[in-house]
């Protein structure tokens, strides 16, 4: 009898379980990719970014010129302000920002870098101040009972789902905001959204961020010559292992592979495309306070958009 | 018990989907899915030598590499004023930060020597610049008229090691050299270096000629000439200049081609108002039916495989391409664009068909698979026929005609090449106006 019940209610809560991940979106569990892949590429950020004014390229015709200097680590935006944490803080950022859009709270958290990337001032501050806002809840999920687990099941999904998606909307948003001029919209992109993704943000463990990623990425992507129109060319992922000094000259650019592997004269000639890539971009714009994660790194050049196939 | 138990599967389920959302892996890895597509520069220095003739061969060598290089789109050689080590010490060894300095990032370093029986041996190496690493090289010889050969050959060389493929330059092609005013052409049939030089005339231009085809070998031409006014395949021996027609047949034939193997041709006939394709047996003379419909079936063109055939046929109402086993069985139709498609072309690398589209008075040349998907169109104009392949399934040649003015003048037949990117399109540099090309495997 009891069995009997025990077992309905197992069997319920496997359904509402699996009705929950239907409902908010399975995939999501497991790719976090959208994110990491296709992000609209800033290459012009520096890594600092929280602070920087968006140096967007078909911003010529605005009337911030200084500000779209990405090629120097411009230590200054991030650095020197760290004082200034204040999440209120919001007001001074809308102008020009020549330096002070004094971001968000170094100190606290110098990893929230990840956001910024085209974003101008208003996006620094929004990330900081929402740090922990409700959604956080996520430690409670060993709980014993049956709705806590399922409500924090429930929010997991919710976080990670909205998150990507929040980000890239945010990430438009705000490109289009650039274009005009970068009036006081802090307000307004401060919704919910961002400030779960403050919070996310805010993971202490959290690796490199996107936009050191997608800086490394742009900047490689400006030497590499893609082996356009190979046969299978989308199959030709070349590994190519990395270490660089802290100034981010390169030291070692391996291909990872094996010998059978070079056989291929379609994988020799692609390999060889990205490791001359490598040594072409060198010195590479690694973030200078993560060192550690990036003295050796790998790099995977994938020519699959090459025309020709 | 059994409570915990469904609880702890439960408890499971959740910690379970939450890792599987926590995105892994500790170690950095960057993807570069995007590039530039940006021709190679590469730094090709005379060849050296030490008398005045193998100044004068490593001068011409090197001239010639670059042309071929540059025209194939993938490489832009660099300009010599701009050299800093000078040929002689860059025999002894090659200075990087030199070359890296104007950024080439691909270095050609050579040698022509005459040798005591007079031949003309060559020896290069190919390195690369920013990883100081030597990438390929070899010594050849040929004798002294065969200069050209050799320079293909490097040229073939660092193509395929920069890109993976096989080179094409050490090539031929035959076309249709056409002179004279347009109520009176001159057709003949011609033959010349891929790079438009070695020109010479395989026919006098009494007869008209069309459709000409190299044999695997290279060696053959397949061409159609009329014959008391009755188009006739014909087989053209390049070695022995011999020509002989293939067979005697009722009625008209036309568009032959070679199978992959060399032992058959195939064709169209038409018989009694009907057009169907043929292969025949070149050893037996032995000819097959391989298509039985009431509908036009003409332009075959073999698989590299030899297993299939593709070609073209109104039998669906309008012209489209079909691809059928090469005894003649399955045909299943793979054009299904708006338009009539035509003189379908197998790619000597088997992923793509080559074909002519006309569509709203515009001609195009475009590419698919083999199974219909993927469409390209890649060169358009008022008239633009005949695509033919390179021999590493990369480039293709066609040619192009221009209409002429309100009074009949300005009308002009060219021979072009484009790559599979469709952004390289180059005038074939042949000495006179022509069509219908034909490009040679690599010449063995």
């Amino acid at each position: 009898m009891e069995m009997r019940r025990d077992s309905y209610v197992f069997s319920g809560l496997l359904h509402l379980a699996l009705l929950l991940v239907a409902l908010f979106g399975l995939p999501q569990l497991w790719r976090e990719l959208p994110v990491e892949e296709a992000p609209m590429v800033v290459d012009i950020v520096p890594i600092g970014a929280k602070t920087n004014p968006p140096p967007l390229q078909d911003n010529k015709p605005q009337p911030e010129p200084q500000k779209a200097e990405p090629e120097p680590p411009k230590p200054e935006p991030a650095k020197p302000e760290p004082p200034k944490p204040e999440p209120p803080k919001p007001a001074p950022p809308p102008p020009p920002a020549p330096t002070p859009p004094p971001p968000p709270p170094p100190p606290p958290k110098p990893e929230p870098a990840p956001a910024p990337m085209p974003k101008p001032e208003p996006k620094p501050e929004p990330k900081p101040e929402p740090p922990k806002p409700e959604p956080k809840p996520e430690p409670p999920k060993k709980q014993k009972d049956v709705k806590d687990e399922l409500d924090s099941l429930l929010k997991s999904v919710d976080k990670r789902k909205p998150t990507p998606k929040d980000e890239f909307d945010k990430l438009l948003k705000s490109a289009e905001k650039l274009k005009p001029s970068v009036p006081e919209n802090k307000q307004a992109t401060q919704t919910q959204a961002q400030a779960m993704r403050g919070s996310s943000m805010n993971n202490p463990n959290e690796p490199v961020s996107m936009t050191e990623k997608d800086r490394i990425r742009a900047h490689i992507e400006r030497f590499w010559n893609v082996p356009a129109g190979a046969k299978d060319a989308d199959k030709l992922v070349v590994i190519i292992k990395v270490s660089v000094l802290p100034d981010g000259t390169v030291t070692s650019a391996e291909i990872q592979t094996d010998a059978m592997q070079m056989l291929n004269p379609y994988y020799q000639a692609a390999a060889d495309s990205a490791r001359r890539a490598v040594r072409a971009a060198s010195p590479l714009p690694i973030p200078p306070d993560k060192y550690e994660q990036f003295k050796d790194f790998s790099l995977a050049f994938n020519p699959k958009f090459a025309a020709g196939r | 018990m059994s409570r915990i138990r469904s609880l702890a599967a439960l408890a499971a389920f959740v910690v379970l989907g939450v890792i599987a959302a926590v995105p892994a892996g500790a170690e950095v890895r960057i993807d570069i899915t995007n590039g530039q597509m940006r021709p190679l520069p590469i730094a090709i220095p005379d060849f050296a030598g030490a008398s005045g003739q193998e100044v004068q061969a490593g001068r011409d060598i090197a001239r010639v590499v670059s042309a071929d290089l540059e025209r194939s789109g993938l490489f832009k050689p660099i300009d010599p004023k701009a050299f800093i080590q000078s040929v002689a010490s860059l025999q002894v060894q090659p200075r990087f930060p030199d070359w890296k300095a104007i950024n080439a990032e691909a270095l050609v370093q050579g040698k022509a020597e005459v040798t005591a029986d007079g031949r003309i041996r060559v020896e290069f190496r190919l390195w690369d610049v920013f990883n100081e690493a030597y990438m390929t090289g070899w010594t050849l010889s040929a004798s002294p008229q065969d200069w050209r050969r050799l320079a293909h050959k490097v040229a073939d060389a660092i193509y395929k090691r920069v890109t993976g493929e096989d080179g094409y330059f050490d090539t031929q092609i035959v076309y249709i050299a056409e002179s004279g005013p347009k109520n009176d052409r001159k057709k003949r049939l011609a033959i010349m270096d891929q790079d438009g030089e070695n020109h010479r005339f395989l026919t006098d231009g009494s007869e008209l000629v069309l459709t000409p085809r190299f044999s695997p070998s290279a060696r053959e031409i397949t061409y159609l000439s009329y014959f008391k006014g009755v188009p006739r395949v014909y087989i053209f021996n390049l070695d022995t200049g011999r020509r002989e027609a293939l067979g005697n047949f009722p009625g008209m034939t036309f568009a032959p081609r070679f199978s992959p193997d060399g032992n058959k041709v195939v064709f169209s006939m038409a018989e009694s108002g009907n057009t169907e394709i043929y292969e025949m047996n070149l050893m037996t003379r032995q000819k097959r039916q391989l298509t039985y419909n009431p509908a036009i079936d003409t332009g075959p063109s073999y698989a590299p495989d030899g297993s299939q055939i593709v070609f073209e046929s109104d039998r669906g109402g309008s012209q489209q391409l079909y691809v059928m086993s090469a005894d003649g069985g399955n045909a299943n139709r793979i054009s299904f664009g708006d338009g009539r498609y035509g003189t379908p072309v197998w790619s000597p690398r088997g992923d793509l068909v080559a074909f002519t589209k006309q569509k709203g008075g515009q001609f195009f040349i475009g590419v698919m698979r083999p199974d219909g998907s993927g469409e390209r169109l890649l060169a358009e104009g008022f008239l633009v026929e005949g695509p033919t392949w390179a021999p590493n399934g990369r480039v293709l040649a066609f040619w192009r005609e221009t209409p002429s003015d309100e009074r009949g003048r300005g009308q002009t037949v060219r021979l072009y090449t484009i790559d599979l990117t469709g952004y390289n399109e180059r005038v074939l540099l042949s000495p006179i106006d022509g069509s219908d090309p034909a490009w040679s495997p690599l010449i063995p």
